[in-house]
Parts: C-alpha cells; sequence; structure tokens
C-alpha cells in the first residue's frame, strides 16, 4: 500500500486540482427574463386627487362613486378630465350636491370623465375634424349588455388647446404613474337623451320634426331618419335649423299667401325632403370649438348614399353653407350634446342642389 | 426474419460439406502472470496460417489442425491488455501453461479504420480515436455510447437520456447528418428519418467490441456522409468471446427533485455466446433501458419569424403576449391581433378611434402552450435485442448473418421536439469474410411507429379545444373589454388570455389525453402530428486486398458498394403516395500504400467515386503521408475530402408543417411543383416589398475539403503517448432551406403571392454560395504509472472562419472542450479494486438551431465509478455516477437539462 500511496504523490496535486476546479458550479439554466413591465412608480391619480386641495370635490365625488381604488391601481390606466373645485362650482355642482346626489348618479358623472386603459396626451390627440370619439368609463346601463359600449366622450385639439366636448381643458397633460389628467373648465356633463329625443323635445325645432317624419314617410322601420337618430351608439352631427328657417324655406317655395304650417312638408316631393334632410346630418360628432377655421367641405349622410353631392362647406367664423346657399347659416346655438352626438342650431335651411 | 431463417437453414444445410476428415490439436491452458487468474478470449494464431483460435472462459484453447501440418510450429498468443507472446511447439499435445504479461506501453492497440486494414494506432496516417472493450468495462458511463464524449475533439449533442448525436470538427447538433455512424459495417442512420440511430438501436453493451472515431472528413473510405467524422462500432466475435454474460444496472436520477421527483434508471444487459464446434459459434444479445427521462425545460422566450431561427428575447407569458417558449409547444401559433381589433372596429365605429390608438404598432399574440413536461411521456424505454451466427466455411472464409433490431420511446430533437414512441428499426446482413476480401448485404428497416411531433401535435391540440378563429375573437374582445375597463396593455392582455383560456383542457386530464393522443396518432400530412415513415435501405458491398497478388510490392484495396432507399411513408413524409420510391447510390473506391526508405516513409492515396441517381457523379481523393521520425514516433499529414449526398429528406420530403410546405431540393419537386409554369418568389425580398423571381441552381452535394498535420509518438522511455494535430477544411455548397411564395389561384399571377390566401409558402433545400472555413487543433496525453494507474487528458478546439454578418451557418460547437482520466483497473496485490474518475469541460458557444439560437453556457461534469471484483465468482460490482456532482447542463438549445445518474451495477463475465 505504501508503494501505491508513494506513487500517487505525482497523481494527488493533480487530482487536488481537479477537485478545486469541479467544485464550481454550472451555470444554472437561465430562466426566461420579463420584459420590462412599466411598474407606473410615482404618484398615481388618486395621489393627486388626494394632494390637491383644489380637487377636493373630485376627490369626494370619486370617492363616493367607489372609484378610488381604481385610480390608485398601478396596473391601471386612465386619461382623467378633472374638473377642480372652481368648475365644479361654475357647473353648479358644489360639494353639497355630490353629497346629496345618489352614489349612482355620482358615478356616471365621474366616469364620463375617464377614459379607461389609454393614456391620451395631449400630443396623441389629433387636429382633426371632426372630434375623435374615445369612451369614457361610464357604461351604457340596460338593457344594454355589451361592456364595449360606452357614453363617448370627444376630446379635440385646435392650435395649443384642448377641449373634450366643448369644455376648454385649462391645464393639459398632468403626468401620473396611472395615466394623464387633464384639467377642465367645467364639468363635462354626461348626455341623457338620443338625438331624436332632444330635438322633439326642442320648441324651436318642431319644423325640422316634421320635415324628418315626412321624410321618412313610407319607409321601411329601421331606415327611417328617426330610427338613425335614435340609435344610442351612433355619431352624428345635426345641423338643425330653427322653426324660422324653415318657414323661410316653405315661403319661397309655395305660393305667397299660403298658409304655413309643417304639413306643407308633405306635399314636397319625398327625394328632395330626404335630400335635404340628410344634407343636414354628419356621421361623426363635431362639437363646435372643433370645427374648421377655413371654409372647408364636409361630407354629409347624402354624400354616403349619393357620392356625386356637394359637400357642405364649414368655417367656424361663419357657420355652415350649402352649395345653393347664397349665405353661410349662422350657428344661433351649439353643442346640444346626446348620446349618439350632436346638434346645432342654424338660421337657414341648408340646400344640397 | 423469414428470410434470415431461410438462410440459416441454407447454411446449416451446407455444413457437413466442409467438415474435415482428419485432424491433429494442440491444446492449453492461458493466465495473467501478475495474478495468475484463467485468460478468456486470448486469441491463438499459427504464425504463418489462418489457423487459430481462442481460450474459452476458462483459460483454455483446443486448436485443431489438418493432419498435414508440419511441426514444429510457433503459436503466437494475443489478449487486449497484455503482451504477446509467441512459443514453439515441437508437436501436437499439450502444450505447457501460458502466462501473458499485463501491457505495460501504450499505441499498441491496432486499428482498422483509418486505412480499412489492421494498423498499429502509432502509425494511423489519419486522426483516430479508439475505445476497447477493456475501456468499455471501465467507464463509468452510464451507457457505453456515452464514452464517446470522452474522445478528443468529439461534441455530443444529448437529445434525451438515450439521444444522443455526435459529430467531431464543428457542425453539430442534434440529428447531425454529416456524421456517419457504422455499426458492425452497417451504416446505422435511419433511411427516413435521417438521424443516426447508433444510441437507441444498435449494439448491447457486453457485446461492443471496440468504437473506432475518425474525426474529420473521411468519405474517401466510407461513402457519401462522414463529412464531420465517422465512428465504426463492431461487435464481439462469438468465437472469442464465448459464454453467458450479463450486467445488471440499477440506478436513480432526478435525485434533486427539481424537474422531476428522483426515479430509478434500469439498464440490463445480457450475452450468451457459444462456439458449437471449431467452425460454428454464434451469439445473442439483448437490452432493456428503462428511466424517466431528463426535461427539456428551457422556458426562454424564441422570436420567430417565418421558418427563420430565432434568438432568445426577453419576455415570460406574463409579459409577452407572444411569448413562445422553448420548450412550451403549441405557442408558436401567433398572429397581429390588430387583424381582430381592426375588426372590432369596422363593427363597432363607436371604438374606432379608440382602437386606431392601439393598432399603431403589430400586436402579436400567441396562444396559450404546454410544456415538454406536460406533453411528453417521460418514459424512456429502450430495448434492443441482436444476435450472429458466424460459420468458418473454411480456414479462411467466415460467413456471418447477424443483425440487431430495437424499438423504443425517446425524445428526439429535429426541427422540432420529436417524441419517439415504438419507433422500431432492424438492420440485418449477411457476410462473407476472407482475409483478402469481403462481401457483405445488409437492410436497414425502419418503422416510426407511433412518433409524433410535439408542437405540430400541441398546436393542432389548441386548435381542436378552441379554434383560433374563436380563440383570438374571444381574447380581442376581452383585451379591449379589460382596457376600458381601466386595465394597462399588459394586464389587459393577461386578463384577455386568461378570459380566451377559461375551459383550456389542464394538462393530463382526461380530456386533454383523449383529444391530444387523437391528434398524435394521425399523420401530419392528414391534420395530425403523426410521423409516419417505413423507408428501407438495401445495400451491397465488397472489398478486395490485391496485395498479395502483386507480392505484397504496395498494398493494394479495390471495394464497392451499391445502396438503394425505398422511401415508404405512404404520401406522409415523402412525395411517395403513389409508390414506394427508390433512390439508387453506388460507389467504388481504391486505394493503394506504398512504403519508402525503410518504412520512414509511407503514403496512401484512396480514390473514391460514388452516383446517386439523383445526383451527379462524384470523386472524392484522399492522400496521406506517414513520416516516421525515429521508432514509435509518426508524423502524419492527410489531404482529405468528403461530401455528402442530400439526404432523403432533402430530396423528396413533401411536409405541410408549420406555416410552410417543406419540399425536397430535386427537380421533380419542382416540376411536381410546376416551378417553371408558376413561379415561385423570394420571401426575404417579398419581407421587403420587392417582388423577385427564385432562381434555382442545380442542386448538389455538400463537400468538404480538409487538411491535416498530425504527430502520434511514444516518449518518456514509452509511458506517454502523445498525439496531436492542426486541421483547415473548407465547405462548399452547405444545404440550407429557402422560403419561397407560390401562386394558388387558377391562373396565377405575379400580385398573388402578395395576399396570403392566394399563395402557399414552400421551404425549399438549396445550396448556399458561402464557403465556411473552419480550423482547429486537438493535443491528447496518455500516461501509464506503475501498479496500473493511468492518467489521460485530452484538449481539443474547432473555430470557425469568418462568414458574412448575419449568416446562419449552425456550426454550435465549442471553442475548447477537454477531459481528463484518471483511473486504475485493477489496484493490489488481488487487483480487486478498480475506480476511474473522468473530467469533462466545454466552453460556451453559440448554438443555432430551427428551434432559436442562443447560447449554450460552458459546463463541466465529472463521472466516476468503484469497482470490486469476485474473482471467485467471476463478477464485479460496481457503484458509479455520471455528473457526480448533479450539475445540471445542457448540450444545446431547447434540449434537456442533463443531471447525476447513480447506479449500482453488478456484471457476471464481462470480458
Amino acid at each position: 500500500m505504501k508503494k501505491i500511496f508513494n506513487k500517487l504523490n505525482m497523481v494527488l496535486p493533480l487530482s487536488l486540482l481537479l477537485m478545486t476546479v469541479v467544485t464550481s458550479c454550472n451555470k444554472e439554466l437561465p430562466a426566461a427574463t420579463p420584459n420590462w413591465v412599466d411598474p407606473q412608480l410615482g404618484n398615481t391619480i388618486a395621489d393627486v386627487l388626494n394632494t390637491d386641495p383644489s380637487f377636493s370635490i373630485l376627490r369626494a365625488a370619486v370617492t363616493k362613486a367607489g372609484l378610488m381604488d381604481a385610480v390608485s391601481s398601478r396596473t391601471n390606466i386612465f386619461t382623467v378630465f378633472a374638473p377642480n373645485d372652481a368648475a365644479f362650482i361654475a357647473s353648479g355642482i358644489p360639494m353639497a350636491a355630490i353629497n346629496a346626489l345618489p352614489a349612482a348618479s355620482v358615478a356616471s358623472i365621474v366616469q364620463y370623465h375617464i377614459i379607461p386603459g389609454q393614456k391620451l396626451t395631449a400630443s396623441v390627440i389629433p387636429t382633426t375634424f371632426p372630434n375623435v370619439q374615445m369612451p369614457t368609463a361610464f357604461i351604457f346601463p340596460a338593457p344594454n349588455t355589451n361592456p364595449l359600449v360606452r357614453f363617448n366622450t370627444f376630446p379635440s385639439k385646435r392650435g395649443a388647446n384642448l377641449w373634450v366636448n366643448n369644455i376648454p381643458v385649462t391645464a393639459a397633460d398632468i403626468n401620473v404613474a396611472n395615466g394623464v389628467i387633464h384639467a377642465v373648465a367645467a364639468v363635462v356633463a354626461p348626455p341623457s337623451t338620443t338625438l331624436l329625443d332632444a330635438i322633439k323635445a326642442d320648441a324651436s325645432l318642431t319644423y325640422l320634426v316634421a320635415a324628418i317624419n315626412a321624410a321618412d314617410a313610407g319607409v321601411a322601420a329601421g331606415s327611417r331618419f328617426q330610427d338613425y337618430l335614435a340609435i344610442p351608439f351612433a355619431s352624428f352631427t345635426v345641423l338643425a335649423p330653427n322653426n324660422q328657417a324653415f318657414m323661410n324655406l316653405l315661403t319661397g317655395l309655395f305660393p305667397p299667401r299660403t298658409p304655413i304650417s309643417t304639413g306643407l312638408f308633405a306635399a314636397l316631393p319625398k327625394s328632395t325632403l330626404q335630400g335635404i334632410v340628410a344634407y343636414h346630418v354628419l356621421g361623426s360628432t363635431a362639437f363646435s370649438t372643433n370645427l374648421p377655421t377655413v371654409a372647408t367641405g364636409v361630407p354629409t349622410l347624402l354624400s354616403s348614399s349619393l357620392p356625386t353631392a356637394p359637400l357642405l362647406t364649414i368655417d367656424a367664423a361663419q357657420g355652415a353653407r350649402g352649395a345653393k346657399n347664397a349665405i353661410y347659416s349662422r350657428i344661433t346655438t351649439r353643442d346640444k350634446q346626446s348620446y349618439n352626438g350632436v346638434y346645432h342650431i342654424i338660421d337657414q335651411v341648408l340646400l344640397p342642389l | 426474419m423469414k428470410r434470415i431463417i431461410y438462410c440459416v437453414t441454407l447454411l446449416c444445410l451446407m455444413l457437413p460439406a466442409f467438415v474435415l476428415a482428419q485432424n491433429v490439436s494442440v491444446s492449453g491452458h492461458i493466465k495473467s502472470a501478475s495474478d495468475n487468474e484463467s485468460l478468456s478470449s486470448v486469441s491463438v494464431t499459427v504464425k504463418g496460417s489462418s489457423s487459430g483460435t481462442f481460450t474459452d472462459p476458462k483459460g483454455n484453447f483446443k486448436l485443431i489442425l489438418p493432419a498435414s501440418t508440419k511441426f514444429p510450429i510457433t503459436l503466437l498468443f494475443t489478449s487486449t491488455g497484455f503482451d504477446f507472446k509467441e512459443i514453439t511447439v515441437a508437436s501436437a499435445g499439450t502444450v505447457p501453461e501460458v502466462s501473458l504479461q499485463i501491457r505495460s506501453t501504450l499505441g499498441e492497440e491496432v486499428v482498422i479504420s483509418a486505412t480499412k486494414t489492421p494498423t498499429r494506432i502509432l502509425e494511423s496516417p489519419v486522426s483516430i480515436e479508439r475505445v476497447n472493450s477493456t475501456a468499455i468495462k471501465n467507464a463509468p458511463a452510464a451507457d457505453y455510447y456515452d464514452m464517446i464524449n470522452n474522445l478528443k475533439g468529439i461534441d455530443v449533442v444529448a437529445s434525451s437520456l438515450t439521444f444522443k448525436t455526435a459529430t467531431t470538427r464543428g457542425f453539430g447538433g442534434s440529428g447531425n447528418t454529416r456524421f456517419t455512424q457504422i455499426i458492425d459495417g452497417m451504416d446505422n442512420q435511419a433511411p427516413g428519418l435521417n438521424f443516426a440511430t447508433g444510441s437507441i438501436i444498435g449494439l448491447s453493451e457486453l457485446d461492443v467490441d471496440n468504437m473506432e472515431l475518425l474525426q474529420g472528413a473521411s468519405s474517401a473510405l466510407y461513402g457519401p456522409g462522414g463529412m464531420n467524422g465517422t465512428l465504426l462500432i463492431n461487435s464481439k466475435d462469438p468465437f472469442k468471446y464465448q459464454g453467458l454474460s450479463f450486467q445488471a444496472k440499477t440506478g436513480i436520477m432526478n435525485v434533486d427533485g427539481k424537474n422531476r421527483t428522483a426515479s430509478p434508471y434500469y439498464n440490463w444487459d445480457m450475452r450468451y455466446a457459444k462456439k458449437v464446434s471449431d467452425r460454428f459459434a454464434f451469439k445473442l444479445t439483448a437490452s432493456l433501458i428503462q428511466a424517466k427521462d431528463w426535461l427539456a425545460n428551457d422556458q426562454r422566450n424564441v422570436l420567430r419569424s417565418g421558418a427563420v431561427p430565432g434568438n432568445i428575447v426577453n419576455g415570460t407569458r406574463l409579459t409577452d403576449p407572444n411569448y413562445d417558449g422553448l420548450n412550451s409547444y403549441g405557442d408558436e401559433t401567433n398572429i397581429d391581433l390588430n387583424l381582430v381589433l381592426n375588426g372590432i372596429a369596422g363593427q363597432a365605429p363607436f371604438l374606432a378611434n379608440y382602437i386606431s390608438g392601439l393598432t399603431a404598432t403589430p400586436n402579436l399574440v400567441s396562444r396559450t402552450g404546454y410544456t415538454e413536461k406536460e406533453v411528453i411521456n417521460p418514459n424512456t424505454i429502450n430495448f434492443r435485442v441482436g444476435g450472429s451466427l458466424n460459420y468458418k466455411l473454411t480456414n479462411s472464409i467466415e460467413a456471418i448473418i447477424g443483425g440487431f433490431w430495437g424499438s423504443g420511446n425517446t425524445v428526439y430533437t429535429g426541427s422540432e421536439r420529436y417524441s419517439l414512441l415504438d419507433l422500431k428499426m432492424g438492420q440485418y446482413k449477411v457476410e462473407l469474410k476472407h482475409k483478402n476480401w469481403m462481401l457483405r448485404a445488409y437492410t436497414t428497416q425502419e418503422n416510426a411507429g407511433q412518433s409524433y411531433n410535439s408542437t405540430i401535435t400541441t398546436r393542432l391540440f389548441n386548435e381542436a379545444w378552441k379554434s383560433s378563429p374563436q380563440w383570438y375573437t374571444e381574447y380581442g374582445q376581452a383585451y379591449l373589454t379589460g382596457l376600458l375597463s381601466g386595465l394597462n396593455s399588459n394586464a389587459a392582455h393577461n386578463n384577455a388570455r386568461s378570459i380566451a383560456d377559461i375551459g383550456r383542457p389542464a394538462a393530463g386530464s382526461a380530456q386533454f389525453n383523449t383529444t391530444y393522443d387523437k391528434i398524435r396518432k394521425v399523420p401530419i400530412s392528414k391534420g395530425g402530428g403523426l410521423l409516419v415513415d417505413r423507408t428501407n435501405l438495401y445495400a451491397l458491398e465488397g472489398q478486395y486486398n490485391l496485395s498479395h497478388l502483386i507480392d505484397d510490392a504496395a498494398e493494394v484495396l479495390i471495394g464497392g458498394n451499391y445502396r438503394r432507399f425505398l422511401l415508404n411513408s405512404e404520401g406522409t413524409l415523402f412525395a411517395d403516395s403513389t409508390n414506394k420510391i427508390p433512390i439508387d447510390e453506388f460507389g467504388a473506391y481504391l486505394q493503394a500504400s506504398k512504403s519508402f526508405l525503410n518504412d520512414y516513409l509511407k503514403f496512401t492515396v484512396s480514390g473514391r467515386f460514388d452516383k446517386n441517381s439523383n445526383f451527379k457523379g462524384r470523386f472524392t481523393p484522399r492522400a496521406t503521408a506517414l513520416i516516421k521520425v525515429v521508432k514509435d514516433n509518426h508524423v502524419r499529414v492527410s489531404y482529405q475530402t468528403a461530401y455528402r449526398f442530400p439526404s432523403t429528406q432533402q430530396q423528396w420530403i413533401n411536409l405541410a408543417a408549420g406555416g410552410a410546405i417543406l419540399i425536397g431540393g430535386i427537380p421533380q419537386m419542382q416540376k411536381f411543383y410546376n416551378f417553371s409554369g408558376n413561379p415561385t418568389y423570394s420571401v426575404s425580398e417579398l419581407s421587403q416589398g420587392k417582388l423577385v423571381i427564385q432562381n434555382y441552381n442545380e442542386f448538389k452535394p455538400e463537400s468538404v475539403t480538409s487538411y491535416e498535420v498530425g504527430y502520434r509518438g511514444l516518449v518518456a522511455k514509452s509511458k506517454l503517448l502523445i498525439d496531436a494535430y492542426v486541421y483547415a477544411g473548407t465547405y462548399q455548397n452547405f444545404i440550407t432551406r429557402i422560403n419561397v411564395a407560390q401562386s394558388i389561384t387558377a391562373n396565377p399571377s405575379p400580385a398573388d403571392v402578395l395576399v396570403a390566401s392566394k399563395r402557399r409558402i414552400l421551404s425549399v433545400p438549396v445550396n448556399s454560395p458561402t464557403q465556411v472555413k473552419t480550423q482547429g487543433w486537438g493535443l491528447g496525453l496518455e500516461y501509464k504509472f506503475k501498479k496500473g494507474f493511468f492518467v489521460s487528458t485530452n484538449v481539443s478546439s474547432d473555430q470557425l472562419g469568418d462568414v458574412p454578418n448575419g449568416y446562419i451557418t449552425f456550426f454550435n460547437t465549442p471553442k475548447y472542450r477537454s477531459n481528463a482520466t484518471f483511473g486504475n483497473n485493477g489496484l493490489g496485490a488481488k487487483k480487486l479494486v478498480g475506480f476511474n474518475v473522468v473530467y469533462r469541460v466545454q466552453s460556451e458557444f453559440e448554438y443555432q438551431s430551427d428551434l432559436g439560437n442562443g447560447t449554450v453556457p460552458a459546463y463541466q461534469t465529472v463521472d466516476a465509478q468503484i469497482s470490486y471484483r469476485f474473482h471467485s465468482i467471476n463478477s464485479a460490482l460496481r457503484l458509479g455516477a455520471t455528473n457526480l456532482f448533479n450539475q445540471y447542463y445542457i448540450t444545446a438549445i431547447a434540449n434537456p437539462s442533463i443531471g447525476g445518474l447513480y447506479y449500482v451495477s453488478f456484471a457476471y463475465n464481462i470480458f
């Protein structure tokens, strides 16, 4: 045995070296490296509401609406149009009103100020006509069952100015960890009717309603103007001539001394009447704040059924003008908002041909 | 089988004809000088004649000689591990006891494969490594095939416990077709599946006589293939090694429970050989391996684009909606979610503005995958049987009928991970052997059994559970709903996945198994995952040594071979739906060598011509020079060429898999797909917006030219054996695949290929115009101490030359690898204890494959065994471990993590 160990003298150092080498470890098979996910560190929307005293009414409203957890979460992301206390008071909703309103009503007001799932900074809101249509956190109530169907809000940008619907943004791009806050000048009130109901309820538009009814007479249910204007998820802008405008038109169309009444529409050729009604409706929502500042041709519903139809000319400063109108119709009342769009009252009927 | 029985019967009928009338005999007993143990399997030959025999297990021999024998004769005794001995015998009868000295010198091994004639390893004109049965007996490896890991310059990719693929000098990878493996003279590449099956279907461990590895190009003698080396495994002669032997290894693996719970390992081998008479001997072998396989559990994310292998990128299932785990299957299916989102925007215009804010860039989303652990059965079984009937027709001609058959379950990595279930392959031969010539006919019979592609099957499983159109619609809606509830994008993706995956069958559930099993049993071509293949190979080869005809003025060998592949997949893998496709290959070679200057210089030139029915004939030369510097010190210089005909799949495959149709590269396939009438367009050009018709050059075999200088010699009083080489190789016409688009409309127009619904993507093998250069070196040292201690170590390096940026070579080889062995096969006076420690290390390297590209980390591993011999019962007990420290390592991307295996084995009568 001794001899063997003598011989081992040579190999022992070698094996010792070997042992030192092998006791160092093989690299573990690397695990998959997670992609960087923004931990959304910093102040959340909730932090801003809780620390900025000028948002005390909004804070109370968010709390009452049960949305404080959602706006604290760092895996959520929201674009919030935030009225400060002054804006609430200016809109006639003081703290006391928030306290008095049922929680569900407060929730719908708050939800209407929130665009969920995207951070829409001023830079991504386009300077385009019409407005961009964005779903809010306000889900259409029953009988709607689709969570994708929302009350919409319409941000827009002209130059450096930002609006949501027709409400100006007073301070844009307050960046927070879980989104962006745009302070607004007033409460952005959610609509409560359809365009059809709103127009019907407007005493200055009884001739328009009659014209729509007459144009719809004999048309299958579902394809009538009144059906379209009643679809809550659609998006229209109606340039609504007031009663006087229609009276002026009818006066010109019928022999002198014909008594002017809404009944006269039935006497007009139906296609003419349909053409005229269609010429007053845009297939998208355009708040007055976002109207083009230089005269711009805009397609109407008439263009969708008759591609060669003349465009409507719109100029924010002057109003709207049909192809056959000598002068612009002035917009006398602006931004009457409904679920499915907005109407502006004008003082002339727009004539395509 | 029937054929074999017929042949055996025929042979038996011929027996009486050769029985000789009158004989004399010389008998005796042989023992080891060191411990007086009887020595079996010692070769006893009469010097200057072809008469000879072997000692039986008790060390006795009886040499039958013709009555006409003229005494005195000289008997030559040789045995592995012992010095040879000559004695002179004056007359017939019993000779005094012969004792042999254990050999203490090195370099005395004889190799055959370097020149196809027996050559001392010291005088081999090309690089060669040899493993003899003594080494196998004493290796710590759990399976003999793993021993090749320790040879100089070899790389082994382990796709599973039993599926190993070897290569030398670069271009490694699972199922590598550039490395030829020949078992008992039969090429054991599966003729249809194209991978070498040496590690799963081949010899039983107890029947392996030796393994010889030729590094580098070796087509000149062994035919097409062998661009990156040839491994020859030879079995034991039943005349020489007789009796019953068995070995039972029982072990344990997965001991730390990291990937699987600890599980047993069984490896049983049996061999029985008997010399019935001086003319007739037979053997039977069987082996069984059973274990729970290593787990491929690389969950890193791979970025794929089309068929182009992707890089490993960051991302997990929870942080990348398009996550595609390396060993996670089914998540290869992906689409751009913008298709769904834009569809929703079309139906719900009130969301159009909102959605356009999401779809500015692609939103790739993959389906949810299942991990390898969930879809691949871990039970690996490997059953092999083999045997041969050897009959000496005359004193110098031996007829052999032999074969082996194997079946089992294992996992193989090809372009995807394949679960090889019930794979069967048999190789059968009839051979006539004479010292000057050889004639052999053999066949390889393959059956893919129930093997299936795990990726395709799992992807189809996902479709069967919930079709992608439905799943992605649900996902898209849920994604939007999530965003509209305030979730950020990542959270909305995870939410959408959890919703689209509601009701997804859990792996292993009855619902999962029923559906999965149904899909994996349907052929790939018919919308399932099953690999159907029963391709066979028939081969005939012969060789003649002309030297004796020219009075040994030079050594001249001629040989030839013929091979017929018969593709048979019933139209499921190859374009063979109407009938089996034959592919014929024939080749012939000539080798001449001559010594000059008193054997100080020996030149050998070889040339080989091969022709394949689908390719032009091809000549591959080899020239070597061996310079004797002083006795037992030789410098070798060689110029070698090798090439490879495209594999049967590269010729004839026709398989729709993974969004592209893989087709063969031969003109018949291009004609079948009407390339001339309906041109194909390069997909890589299309992706850059260009419409470029793909032109095809003649599809050629790939080839390599290699230069090598080596030295092998004995120094330090013949105690130290040194072997060293440097080489440089140039590869040409590498076979790669390109993707092209072709119109599928009735009246094809170029614009069709721009529209997904009007085109198909074909993956066509072509030759790469890029020349690739490699170089490397190796150094091996072997030292024998007294008392039987030995140390051997080697280090080798392979490097790729410059290639164009972004060019994928699949070089897949570490720059450095090294191993060292220290052991003693018989310690002490009675030589009862033996031990062996092997250390192996290799550097990290970049691995490129169809599954993904990434870094294979450097690793080191130690195998060790200690054994105790019970001389009285001719048995040994052994305690061994591979990867002793249970340090997991991978050998290639997406392949399993290999851990420690600890076993105890009992072996009886192993040689």
